[in-house]
């Protein structure tokens, strides 16, 4: 029978032995550092892949509304005919492209400068096709099939895998964090209870609360603004004001604009 | 580097051997050790000026704790510990070949098991410390360590009935 001292002081000896001579390469420190960088980075551009999901699910319930001549809040208290919109809503982003360009500037309470980041983004539903790309980041959807390209390398993810910083700032959870598919977009949205009133001719006012989670601690993200509808009765512009508060407390201001309604949009496989 | 994060780069220097060295033992081989500190190391720097008091005992519990969530270590496939030996090559000694034997079987056991072993057998810490460490109860620390012997042990007495096995053979 073998002690378990004897076990103690063998796996001790085999510690030390497998482990001698081991020596730290100082890329490590400078990889870690790259990589914080990166992730930085993300999260920052990642304000901008909120704002593009948000417009996106703004864009089909206002102009859904507006047709209709009818505009009420739209959640889960509000009955059958809200939900009758949102359905119309997705039956109305299957064939709808749009061009938006993002500009956001977010300052977090604990800093002092102001972040600014702009994004370009298209989708096509037909295609289920799209693209977001800011100065030093690309995500591609190709026909359902998305890409994150970071220095000249991509990458294929789930289409809204969640573990991804970029996807978790400042909604989360496949909704204001989700890019290029407003049909998954509008779903989550009739979770929530996003308020929208006239304000006047093509001007809507819209206003609602997102908890964010965070597995450190929560926060809500509470947002209102204006959505501008063209004379095409399509989404020109849309401005918002987002309010963090909670375990991260911060400040956006995000101003979009849409264009090429109805133009196709090409994204290769990288 | 940032100058935010000063003192990082003294700390690694004078730390970043052993701490490389619990990795190490921690993720199973020397390229998953790497990982695991850089993971450890950009955590660290996320919330470098939230830490308060020692910053190399938090890098040392981020270490166990990414460990123990598996990390990414759960799609990596497994690796080979890089002074094994290659199959067929005579060893010099049976105790090499016993010491190689553990650290593969510490490598298989479950993460927590590990942990606690690495933390009570390499960082010399009490049942007490390693509860604390790993932010578990005493009793999950006695289990987990009762546990992982008695794996190592069932290892150490197998070695022994092959090596008398093979004894005998030869005896023949």
């Amino acid at each position: 029978m073998i002690r378990e001292a004897e076990v103690e002081e063998r796996l001790v000896v085999s510690m030390r032995d497998h482990v001698a001579g081991v020596s730290l390469d100082r890329q490590i420190l400078l990889r870690a550092s790259q990589r914080y960088q990166r992730r930085k980075t993300m999260r920052r551009t990642a304000f901008g892949a909120g704002a593009m999901a948000a417009v996106a699910i703004l864009a089909l319930v206002v102009v859904t509304g507006s047709r209709s001549g009818m505009i009420e809040p739209v959640g889960r208290d509000t009955g059958s005919m809200a939900q009758a919109r949102l359905v119309a809503a997705i039956v109305a982003s299957q064939s709808t492209s749009f061009y938006v360009t993002i500009k956001v500037d977010s300052k977090r309470a604990d800093r002092a400068e102001v972040v600014s980041i702009t994004v370009d983004g298209a989708y096509d539903p037909v295609t289920d096709s799209g693209y977001m790309r800011t100065t030093d980041s690309e995500e591609r959807l190709v026909a359902g099939v998305r890409y994150v390209i970071r220095k000249g390398m991509a990458i294929e993810v789930p289409k809204f895998r969640s573990d991804l910083s970029l996807y978790q700032w400042p909604g989360g959870n496949g909704f204001l964090g989700t890019t290029a598919d407003p049909t998954t977009m509008l779903d989550a949205m009739r979770q929530r209870d996003a308020k929208i009133a006239v304000a006047g001719v093509g001007a809507y006012h819209f206003a609602m609360t997102v908890p964010r989670e965070d597995p450190r601690g929560q926060s809500n993200v509470a947002i209102d603004g204006d959505v501008l509808v063209g004379a095409d009765n399509r989404v020109a512009k849309v401005i918002y004001k987002s309010i963090v508060s909670g375990f991260t407390n911060a400040e956006l201001m995000t101003v979009m604009e849409f264009f090429g309604y109805g133009t196709p949009v090409k994204v290769e496989k990288p | 580097m940032p100058n935010s994060f000063e003192g990082l780069e003294q700390l690694v220097a004078e730390r970043g051997n052993a701490l490389l060295a619990t990795a190490v033992l921690l993720a199973g081989g020397r390229a998953a050790g790497e990982d695991l500190l850089q993971t450890a190391l950009e955590r660290m720097m996320r919330y470098w000026h939230r830490i308060e008091g020692d910053r190399e005992a938090y890098l040392r519990r981020t270490l166990y704790h990414l460990s123990i969530d598996q990390w990414r270590l759960r799609r990596r496939r497994r690796e080979v510990p890089l002074d094994m030996e290659p199959p067929g090559r005579p060893d010099a000694t049976e105790t090499i070949q016993l010491r190689r034997a553990l650290i593969e079987a510490l490598g298989k056991l479950p993460p927590k098991q590990r942990a606690v072993l690495v933390l009570r057998y390499w960082e010399q810490l009490t049942e007490s410390e390693a509860a604390k460490v790993l932010g578990c109860s005493l009793g999950t620390v006695k289990s987990s360590a009762s546990r992982g012997l008695a794996r190592l042990r069932e290892v150490m007495a197998a070695w022994s009935v092959e090596e008398s096995g093979a004894g005998r053979g030869a005896e023949r």
